[in-house]
């Protein structure tokens, strides 16, 4: 086993992006947990964590038909840089000086079936920073997903813990496939450059990207995971291990005289442990994320760290995101169920580098599940 | 497990050129330059180039954002030189200062081989090259301000011969036909004889004769090449291209036209080392800059 860790360490390759945005799909709850997620991933969002979660799922059939998550800036983290806003588009950039703004719509319709699953991608986000004073740049990070994610988990050695399980410990490894076209554009512009001044002149949004530039590529992504759980009474205990994203998502673009790509998905390898107790009537997990084993960076920035706390139909969360504060909650009321809170993220490569400060809503119907 | 592998170059200048670029918003320049020029590599990176030449604008204490919403408008066309001695960045108290030479090596930075706008959008692409090109054109117009400030001598209002140093004229003339440009200046042009130009000026002649005219002449190249048209912002310095044209045309009839295709200040001073070639910059100093900035 350590032999293949380690196999699996030194194929996985490092590719840095202006937006530090390695994910493809994030998990509304696990956002508001400090992304500490790798570990718990027990929702519909489990084929962007850590495939071998799906060996502990515990019914036949599970049903995720009908969700939307909303992302976007939260203005009310830094009202004051907004107080007599400019007109000018330049004077504007004074204002907006590292400050980054993000806007993302996304759903992930699936399902699992015993340690199988299947999830759409349909996801738009679009993420702009400008910064430098002598000569102002805009980091454009610009991505409308379209695909389809697919993994199964499988439990390995004599340990089994099925749904009535009140202890016990299970080993599960785990493999993910998921391909997706991906529409937009990552880049570094000048904010005076005449490509931006001819964008800015544009009329609505879509012609704005479309000035910018953009173009279609397609990818296809592999990840791998191992999970360690151990049961006992109304407690549980669980460490995963994945490689997201193994030797990089890079999205193949065709040629163009600007040379502009979208953003890749760079490999990450994150390790995860959570522990959580249930007395029906509350419930609670702590869980934390070592992140990005295989890469060069702050320790602080590769820390997340989540808490969620719970009785029927109501769970809190809060946690800590590379040395940034997340909190919010989920009300479950059967067939409706809404998350909402704030959450902050570090795009910049540094610990503590650019802070994004950003709201999440998100709203799922008619999940169900199916037990033969 | 928690030993991850090291960076590689092309990942390392990706996560330095972010950090750079963090350190220019909070104007914490050197910091920058540190980082970025501990970079292996990177000359022909396009971000890289922009933002170092950067970096060092920065150290310049250039504000780009500020110089666009307060300056650019100042420019005026009919009065070029004088309105642009005066900009709020052109104020300059010694010879060679810091800031004026740091923007220089931001210059030299986004100059590469010929200083030539074609040449840029060759080397990095139209999208990058005219980026690139943009930041030439609002550099030089900043260097251009400081330039004409302390060898035209201004005061307050832009006016040549009335700051607080001595001289009338930006150059000694010694050449025949520039000094009778000098001898027809109008009596309200502060250049009247032809030994009183600036002492520094006269001192370093070459190199920083060569520094004016290569000035001019990216702002001529980079406006001759890009479309700005289309931006509320930048679209007034197209105007400048109209007068500068005038004296294109001037110095062509005079037989020195060709001095104002020479954008690299190498090139420049190689040719200047000629005799010949420097009379004629000396014409065309008389010509532009004496007869347009009084």
């Amino acid at each position: 086993m350590k032999k293949s860790l380690l196999f699996l360490l030194i194929l996985l390759s490092f590719s840095a992006l202006a937006f530090d945005n390695p994910y493809t799909l994030r998990s509304p709850r696990a956002l508001l947990m400090g992304d500490a997620f790798t570990a718990v991933n027990d929702d519909s969002f489990t084929l962007f964590y850590n495939p071998a979660t799906l060996a502990r799922h515990k019914n036949d059939l599970t049903m995720y038909p009908l969700n939307g998550t909303f992302t976007g800036t939260n203005v009310l983290a830094d009202r004051d840089r907004f107080d007599n806003f400019p007109n000018q588009p330049v004077a504007a950039s004074d204002v907006l000086m590292n400050y980054p703004v993000h806007a993302g719509a996304n759903t992930a319709p699936g399902f699992k079936l015993f340690n199988f699953a299947m999830s759409g991608i349909v996801s738009d986000s679009y993420d702009v920073l400008l910064r430098n004073k002598s000569n102002p740049t805009m980091d454009v990070d610009l991505r409308s997903d379209r695909g389809l994610a697919m993994g199964l988990g499988i439990p390995i050695g004599p340990g089994r813990l099925n749904k009535k399980s009140t202890s016990g410990s299970q080993n599960s490894i785990g493999i993910g496939a998921k391909y997706i076209e991906r529409t937009g554009i990552s880049d570094q512009i000048g904010l005076l450059s005449p490509t931006v001044l001819n964008s800015l002149g544009q009329d609505g949004l879509e012609n704005i990207v479309k000035s910018l530039g953009r173009v279609r590529g397609q990818a296809w992504g592999f990840d791998a995971g191992f999970e360690h759980v151990t049961r006992s009474g109304n407690s549980q205990f669980v460490l995963g291990l994945v490689g997201l994203d193994l030797t990089g998502t890079d999205f193949k673009v065709p040629q163009n005289v600007n040379k502009i790509k979208v953003a890749s998905n760079r490999d990450q390898v994150n390790l995860g442990m959570a522990f959580g107790q249930d007395y029906s009537i509350f419930h609670y997990i702590l869980s934390a994320d070592v992140r990005a084993l295989n890469e060069e960076m702050d320790f602080g920035k590769r820390l997340r760290a989540g808490v969620e706390l719970g009785i029927p139909g109501l769970s809190v969360m809060a946690g800590m995101n590379s040395g940034y504060y997340s909190y919010g909650a989920v009300i479950d009321m059967g067939f409706i169920k809404a998350t909402a809170g704030f959450y902050e993220v570090e795009i910049g490569s540094r610990y503590k580098q650019t802070k994004s400060s950003r709201f999440v809503i998100a709203v799922t119907l008619f999940d169900f599940s199916f037990d033969a | 497990m928690l030993v991850s592998c090291g960076n590689n170059p092309e990942e390392a200048a990706v996560i330095g050129i972010d950090e750079a670029l963090t350190l220019l918003s909070e104007d914490k320049c050197n910091e920058a330059i540190k980082i970025l020029e501990d970079l292996d590599d990177q000359e022909e990176n396009p971000v890289w180039v922009k933002t170092l030449a950067s970096a060092y604008a920065c150290k310049a204490g250039f504000n780009v954002i500020s110089f666009v919403n307060n300056d650019i408008a100042a420019i005026n066309s009919m009065n070029l030189f004088t309105s642009i001695s005066i900009l709020s960045y052109s104020d300059e108290t010694t010879v060679d200062s810091a800031k004026y030479t740091a923007m220089k090596k931001a210059l030299k930075i986004l100059g590469r081989s010929d200083f030539k706008q074609v040449t840029r959008n060759s080397d990095f692409g139209l999208r990058h090259g005219e980026d690139m090109g943009v930041q030439v054109l609002i550099y030089s117009i900043m260097q251009l301000g400081k330039y004409l400030n302390w060898y035209g001598n201004v005061d307050a209002l832009g006016k040549k011969g009335a700051g607080t140093n001595t001289n009338s004229c930006f150059l000694n003339y010694s050449y025949a036909p520039a000094i009778a440009i000098v001898g027809s200046l109008p009596a309200s042009n502060a250049c009247q004889v032809t030994n009183d130009g600036h002492p520094d000026l006269a001192a370093s002649r070459i190199i920083r004769v060569c520094e004016g005219l290569t000035l001019m002449t990216n702002v001529i190249d980079v406006l001759n090449n890009l479309d700005l048209s289309s931006s509320s912002s930048l679209s007034s310095l197209e105007n400048i291209v109209t007068e500068l044209q005038t004296y294109r045309t001037t110095a062509d009839a005079a037989g020195v036209g060709y001095l104002l295709d020479v954008t690299s200040p190498t090139a420049c001073e190689a040719l200047l080392a000629n005799a010949a070639d420097m009379n004629n910059a000396e014409l065309l100093f008389a010509l532009v800059l004496e007869q347009e900035h009084e």
